[in-house]
């Protein structure tokens, strides 16, 4: 079940948030005045952009996507969009699947909403995807490699000091070592006797 | 009774007779009733009876704020009440409710004791008599500096007391102070309020369950049943008709049953003076036993056959396994420390501990409400975080202390499907599941009814019912019993007994040690978020000491029992067993089992 929310929030999060952050490219782009150096990105010639333009360019199906900058910048934007993403939903396999899904809403979006015919297997389509794919599986082992801390690691930090005996492993029943009475927990006492288990 | 009253009363109730708008049949029947300055009443019968109505006419909450058809007084100091304003009213007459927070207005200790007198215009130097005196009557010097939020629900309570006693009344209405409070609370509340008795001349008139703990502090008892006062006197004298009290779902205080029992049997005389505490009960039995028998030893074999039944525990199934579980909240409280559990398929567990002792977190662990800071909780074999909530509900069902917090629907129907329904169960299947709930809860009749318009015990089985219609294979009941009289409890502690022999697992939470003791076969006591002791009930009730490290108590009977160990009595969990060995000593085995079951029919 939690598998099903994962993959859902991966392409909700995937289909609204990829045009948000190529549209945030180009507005970073004109405002730091890159063309200073030679970085054209032209998604944005003057005239409101409509999200049917948004989403040819995040397919690549627009000719002009393809050219120089503007195919990095949806490379870039498909890889920013499942760093964050990986980073909220933490399953590898519903951030993989969102990836290729959210692909293909943005296709059907396309299709059924607009009635606009798409090349959609166009090879250089995939590589913004594979590009996602790199990001999802890099930020999934550096977070495996990386070592969080134990729950006792932070009440240690948090300086908590308890007895010993609240952290010694048992296995149930216990046995009374005074009278052979069996405790179906890690009680502080013997019901028997009486006897301070936690001392024994 | 009541004539020797009537002089110059304080507060006198002539005739009264009240009926709610649109209500056909009256609340009040014909009370007279006369109290006189410093007395100390205790108000009891069982819930619904009208004892909260009764005090919102003393109060002037009827006629001023709930209207209805009142006849009859009610006359402090010679004036009616409903002659005077509320304002008025209010400086004779100072409530204090169940909950405290309902009453709080401020934020700190000291505002909320001197808001009572400030809103009257009061001269600055009057206001600080009047704090001087609230506190110290109620021994609150210590909270002073304090949030009224972060104190304990005793101290909240303590302050509510102060804050109602700041305004000076002539008369403090106490309407069960103590119902939502943990054992050590009530007990720091109703000590508060017996010392009051020393402090003021004021007219306290208390409606309380926990009878023995007051009722060596009041002077007179007020029984009241259907609207109507049944009984008035002296304490000795209301509890020397137990079989009254009983009919009517109220438990006389256990000592003064114990005696009347003995009475029964042939064992006391009649002229004996009926008890009230576990102290003045054990005296006469003590007196009864040494007597008779000099100390012999009594049978001791309960012992060994609950002992034989709780070691088997660990052959059957365990149906919640709880793997050392740590949890901590994000303000650093830790509340869990390492616990490890295991309860088996078709135990009876009461589960008892101070507020704060981890007894909710524990349970919000097993319904995967929290998850673990550290450990796991398997349900099934399986943890609960990985199970679904439509798969959870069908294992585990959870009745609430507040059945009004689960009752949403429109009809009793409605709200017993609401579950299975949920869960794509339709058809022939459903109406089958909530027809044998409604039969299970004798609600046959009810189904097209709305729930909040059915009375608490009954919405407690439609609570009940909503939850069996899931068929859970366990049933976690919090707090069953707050807020209900003895005879409500015990049908609905009985219900629970009775799917427990039908093989479902039942976990109780509950601070009413009598109940526990009766119904249940394993106690776990919790402690600061650790077990302290957990086994069969009888067991843990025989170590006062080890309950003593965490301010619990055996049952009263339990006491009166442990207190005549040396005659060679064995702990004792009812009244009936308690009874059943002192008669066995006296009159011997074979006798005494005829007349005691004779007695208890």
């Amino acid at each position: 079940m939690s598998g099903i929310t994962d993959y859902l929030k991966a392409l909700w999060m995937g289909f609204i948030s990829l045009p948000v952050i190529l549209v945030s490219i180009q507005f970073l782009a004109t405002q730091f005045n890159l063309s200073r150096f030679g970085v054209f990105i032209t998604l944005y010639k003057g005239v409101p952009l409509s999200i049917n333009y948004i989403v040819r360019w995040l397919l690549l199906s627009e000719p002009e996507a393809l050219h120089g900058y503007n195919f990095w910048a949806i490379v870039i934007t498909w890889s920013i969009g499942w760093l964050f993403i990986s980073d909220w939903v933490r399953n590898i396999r519903a951030n993989i699947s969102g990836i290729f899904s959210t692909y293909l809403l943005y296709i059907l979006y396309l299709a059924l909403y607009h009635r606009i015919a798409l090349k959609f297997l166009f090879p250089d389509s995939f590589i913004p995807l594979f590009g996602a794919f790199v990001t999802t599986i890099i930020i999934y082992y550096l977070r495996r490699f990386k070592r969080t801390k134990t729950f006792f690691e932070k009440l240690r930090e948090a300086g908590i000091k308890l007895p010993e005996a609240y952290f010694r492993k048992v296995k149930l029943p216990i046995v009374c070592n005074e009278c052979g009475a069996i405790i179906l927990s890690n009680s502080k006492y013997c019901w028997r006797c009486g006897k301070d288990l936690e001392q024994q | 009774m009541g004539e020797i009253y009537k002089n110059n009363a304080l507060l006198e109730i002539r005739d009264l007779w009240f009926k709610f708008h649109g209500s056909k049949e009256y609340v009040l029947k014909n009370i007279n009733l006369s109290f006189h300055e410093g007395e100390f009443v205790l108000l009891i019968g069982p819930s619904g009876c009208g004892k909260t109505t009764l005090i919102n006419t003393i109060n002037g909450i009827i006629p001023h704020v709930i209207q209805g058809l009142r006849k009859g007084s009610v006359k402090i100091k010679g004036k009616d009440v409903r002659n005077m304003k509320l304002a008025e009213v209010s400086t004779h007459v100072a409530t204090v409710f169940q909950d405290p927070e309902t009453q709080f207005f401020t934020l700190s200790v000291i505002d909320e004791v001197v808001f009572g007198p400030e809103n009257l215009r009061l001269p600055r130097d009057e206001i600080e008599k009047r704090f001087e005196f609230a506190v110290k009557a109620t021994g609150i010097e210590d909270l002073l500096d304090k949030d009224v939020m972060s104190l304990s629900g005793g101290q909240k309570q303590r302050v509510a007391i102060a804050s109602a006693m700041a305004m000076m009344p002539d008369i403090l209405i106490l309407d069960e102070p103590t119902t939502n409070l943990d054992p050590k609370g009530a007990a720091e509340v109703l000590k508060t309020i017996s010392e009051l008795r020393k402090k003021t001349n004021a007219l306290i008139i208390l409606i309380e369950h926990r009878l023995e703990e007051v009722v060596k502090y009041v002077d007179r008892v007020l029984v009241m049943n259907d609207g109507e006062i049944i009984a008035n006197g002296k304490p000795r004298e209301v509890f020397n008709n137990p079989a009254l009290l009983y009919e009517i779902g109220i438990r006389p205080p256990w000592a003064a049953e114990a005696i009347v029992k003995l009475r029964k049997i042939g064992i006391l005389s009649d002229n004996i003076d009926i008890p009230l505490t576990p102290e003045e009960a054990s005296k006469v039995i003590r007196h009864v036993l040494a007597r008779k028998i000099g100390g012999s030893s009594i049978r001791k074999d309960l012992f060994l056959k609950e002992e034989q039944e709780y070691l088997k525990l660990k052959e059957r199934d365990p149906v919640i396994e709880i793997i050392d579980l740590w949890h901590r909240f994000p303000d650093g409280t830790i509340t869990l420390k390492g616990i490890n559990l295991k309860i088996h398929k078709g135990e009876f567990v009461g589960i008892i501990g101070q507020n704060g002792a981890g007894k909710t977190t524990l349970l919000l662990h097993i319904l995967g409400i929290l998850r673990p800071s550290y450990g796991q909780v398997k349900v099934f074999g399986k943890n609960v975080l990985h199970m679904s909530v439509g798969e959870l509900s069908q294992r585990i069902g959870l009745i609430f202390q507040n059945p009004d917090l689960m009752l949403f629907q429109n009809t009793v129907w409605s709200e017993i499907a609401f579950g299975p329904r949920n869960i794509g169960i339709k058809g022939r299947e459903l109406e089958e599941r909530v027809k044998e709930s409604l039969e299970m809860m004798r609600l046959i009749g009810f189904e097209k009814r709305h729930p909040r318009a059915l009375s608490r015990g009954q919405r407690h089985r439609v609570a009940v019912a909503s939850v069996l219609s899931m068929r859970p294979k366990i049933i976690i009941a919090d707090e069953p019993t707050t807020g209900q009289d003895f005879g409500a409890s015990r049908k609905y502690l009985e219900l629970l007994q009775r799917l427990n022999r039908e093989g479902t697992t039942i976990i109780v939470v509950s601070h009413d040690m009598d109940l526990i003791a009766r119904y249940a076969r394993r106690v776990i006591v919790l402690k600061q978020g650790r077990i302290l002791l957990d086994g069969p009930t009888r067991a843990v009730f025989s170590r006062e000491d080890i309950l003593n490290e965490t301010h619990l108590k055996p049952p009263y009977v339990t006491r009166i029992g442990n207190s005549l160990r040396d005659f060679g009595l064995p702990t004792v969990l009812t009244l009936e067993e308690l009874i059943m060995f002192i008669a066995e000593a006296v009159l011997g085995e074979r006798k005494a089992r005829k007349i005691v079951e004779e007695v208890f029919k």
